[in-house]
């Protein structure tokens, strides 16, 4: 007989047990799932379903989402489906220990309103900007050096400036004291032409009539020797001009010199902006996953309610959580595109110490351009060491222009592009190089007006027309927030030796022109000069002539006043001791 | 309709004070104290839990039992994880430890906290005095609670309709 009393509360409990396990077993563990991210994470975790299946160990889930803690209206991580295998052996020690598992419709970092891109931080950014100053620092230059009009700073210049002012004053010092003369001169004619009734007085007047007549004719003499000394002075002028003349062309060739641009100046001016964006980028991703994957894991795991639980030691230790192999498959964003990729994580678990491996991570884009990246997540040590390869052998690079249109750049067709970068974080250090490789190419340069414009871009074309592939190599260091990078390639190499040679021919053209017009200034000057000399010159040589044949005419008319006879009026000695005699 | 699901309440309800004698209530209140003191998130609460279903004791006073020494629990785990730190950290024992915590299921027992074992050996030990003061409480002061008890209306109206219900069927 059964008894009833003592069966039907023990059966209404068990079953009521029995209820919760089928029913509530789930919820219970969506759960404790949901708290346990939450609590890794520190951020809101949404999973819409979970089906557990205890028979085979296994574990579904459907649309989980994981929020971002740093930006509320951006979500970490969606997927689609979670699909993990619950190794029993470990389960009975109570280790959670997926041997396998699928992520479907990965989505990572989804905005609702932005794209994808990662900001880069300022100083990230700045050295991209770094790098492009220095060669443009070094074409401003150029320009410069193009535009120099050195017509106020050229001793030719002054120097004959300085003839032309001087030589009319000289002249007209000269003139003046002529006319002086000339007074004096009509004075003593007035005189002789009008002695006087008195002979006696008169002999005295004409005896300082003759003195005076004998000192206006050394007057004279020295006049001639001025005008012999300004005479011989123009020549002299003229070879100083000329030394000036050659002195400043020496300087309009040092001025006009070329700077010879270095390849590696070149080669960040054109590639800097561009590769220090990329790496920019690649450093911003770095540094959002290092947020979300702490340095340390070890302290990670559900809060102690009560208590403090006592390891005794496993004969294998495991960690508490780990995932061996996790399937995934979805889709990110890159610079804009949305690429699918799949792949796969092996090792993750909240105790990479006790488990002593690394997680890896190994992805896969499909599509055309293949990239492969490998990331490894070592957190089995006290200092956090992360290594990351990716490696595409072909990614299709559309046509692009490298450097500054309104100064010098280069528009590159489209192409292959290889890329390979090995980067290795250890704790906030980053060390690593990222390289790219463009073959089959073509490039069109252009510069700008200020610069030579079209009459250099046609010599530069065909300066670089041989120019087919570029190979850039990017050397990183520094730490994550303040990265500095070394940037090599053979692109400055290969244009250095053209672009130089069009350049130098445009200085030397300007070289040239300048020297012409400095000596067609020298000549133009010259010539003024010489005219000027010479008229005023004639000018006053006329009036010396005017007054040695007056002199003659005043000495003869006064030897008639005072009766000297022929013979001694033709005497070389003074007409004073003629009169004397 | 509304007499038949009363008539298996009040059988359910009856099951539940069933085995109400002096001996089993006392039973039923020192391995309520056991399971109510001991935290519910490991297997040997749930196995604590079928051996007092199992066994034949008064089941509401032992739910009332296992109700009142939960919240009482709350305030022994300082002591409670004190003892249990004690047990676990014995060196003598280590080697038993380690073998037992490496068997399946052993590490659901929760038999590795400080608190569990605190409680469960608190509770061990005040087993048979609880049982005893239960015993007493129940022997003095069962009769009169009973007849109290059986004055109010609620109590009335359960059980006194079991009268109506026979006439019924007669």
């Amino acid at each position: 007989m059964i008894r009833w009393k003592y069966l039907a509360p023990r059966l209404a409990v068990v079953t009521s047990l029995c209820l919760f396990w089928w029913f509530g077993l789930d919820h219970l563990v969506r759960w404790s799932l949901i708290s346990t991210g939450q609590s890794v994470t520190g951020a809101k975790v949404e999973i819409s379903e979970l089906k557990t299946s205890l028979a085979n160990g296994k574990l579904r889930m459907q649309n989980i989402q994981i929020a971002n803690p740093h930006d509320p209206d951006r979500n970490l991580m969606e997927a689609r489906e979670a699909v993990l295998y619950l190794e029993a052996s470990s389960l009975l020690k109570r280790k959670f220990v997926v041997s396998e598992g699928r992520l479907s419709g990965v989505r990572i970092d989804t905005p609702r309103e932005t794209p994808g891109a990662l900001a880069a931080t300022e100083r990230q950014l700045e050295i991209a900007r770094q790098l492009a100053e220095l060669g443009s620092r070094w074409l401003e230059h150029f320009k410069a050096t193009l535009q120099y009009h050195p017509e106020d700073n050229l001793e030719t210049v002054r120097l004959a400036k300085e003839m032309l002012e001087r030589w009319p004053h000289e002249y007209q010092d000269l003139r003046n004291r002529v006319e002086a003369l000339d007074r004096r001169l009509a004075k003593l004619k007035l005189f002789v032409d009008n002695p006087g009734n008195n002979p006696l007085r008169n002999l005295e007047a004409f005896e300082n009539v003759l003195a005076e007549l004998d000192a206006f004719h050394q007057d004279l003499e020295t006049f001639h020797g001025e005008i012999e000394r300004l005479k011989l002075q123009l020549p002299r002028d003229r070879d100083t001009l000329l030394a000036a003349k050659e002195r400043d062309k020496k300087k309009i060739q040092q001025l006009l010199a070329l700077r010879h641009p270095d390849a590696k100046t070149l080669s960040e001016y054109l590639l800097g902006p561009e590769n220090g964006g990329q790496v920019a980028q690649i450093l911003g991703w770095i540094q959002w996953a290092r947020q979300h994957i702490p340095a340390s894991l070890e302290d990670i795991g559900p809060e102690r309610m009560r208590g403090f639980n006592i390891a005794f030691g496993d004969e294998q230790p495991t960690p508490n959580f780990l995932i061996r192999t996790l399937a995934i498959d979805g889709e990110g964003k890159i610079g804009g595109d949305t690429l699918r990729f799949h792949g796969e994580a092996t090792g993750l678990t909240t105790q990479p110490a006790t488990f002593g491996q690394p997680a890896v991570f190994r992805l896969t884009t499909d599509g055309p351009a293949k990239l492969k990246i490998v990331a490894v997540i070592d957190r089995t040590t006290d200092v956090p060491w992360d290594r990351i390869t990716v490696d595409c052998p072909a990614i299709s690079q559309p046509s692009r222009v490298l450097g500054r249109p309104d100064q010098f750049s280069i528009a590159v067709s489209p192409s292959n592009l290889r890329l390979h970068v090995e980067l290795e974080l250890r704790q906030e250090k980053v060390s690593g190089t990222l390289r790219l490789t463009q073959e089959g190419l073509e490039i069109t340069p252009q510069i700008a007006d200020a610069y030579g414009g079209e009459r250099v871009n046609g010599y530069l074309q065909s300066a670089l027309c041989d120019v087919h592939e570029i190979d850039v190599e990017l050397d990183l260091a520094g730490t994550i927030d303040k990265p500095t990078w070394q940037l090599r390639s053979n692109l400055g190499s290969q244009i250095q030796q053209g672009l130089a040679l069009v350049l130098q021919s445009e200085l030397d053209a300007r070289r040239d022109e300048l020297t012409g017009q400095l000596d067609r200034f020298v000549d133009g000057e010259f010539a003024k000069l010489e005219q000027l000399v010479q008229a005023k010159q004639q000018e006053v040589l006329h009036k010396l002539q005017l007054g040695d044949a007056e002199i003659a005419q005043l000495k003869g008319q006064v030897a008639t006043r005072v009766g000297l006879p022929d013979r001694f009026r033709r005497a070389e000695a003074p007409l004073r001791e003629l009169l004397r005699r | 309709m509304f007499f038949f699901v009363l008539r298996k309440l009040r059988f359910f309800v009856a099951a539940l004070r069933d085995n109400d004698s002096p001996r089993q209530m006392a039973y039923a209140v020192a391995l309520g104290m056991v399971v109510g003191l001991t935290p519910k998130d490991n297997l040997t609460a749930v196995v604590l839990g079928v051996l007092l279903l199992t066994l034949r004791v008064n089941l509401a006073m032992a739910a009332l039992s296992v109700v009142a020494f939960s919240w009482a629990g709350l305030l022994t785990d300082p002591v409670s994880h004190r003892i249990g730190l004690a047990v676990l950290s014995f060196e003598p024992l280590q080697s038993l430890y380690h073998a037992l915590y490496n068997l399946p299921l052993a590490p659901w027992t929760g038999l590795n906290n400080t608190v569990v074992v605190g409680n469960l050996i608190i509770g061990l030990i005040a087993f048979y005095p609880v049982y005893r003061l239960s015993r007493h409480f129940s022997e003095k002061y069962g009769p009169p609670l009973r007849d109290r008890i059986q004055r109010y209306k609620v109590y009335q109206f359960l059980f006194g309709v079991n009268a109506v219900t026979r006439w019924r069927s007669e």
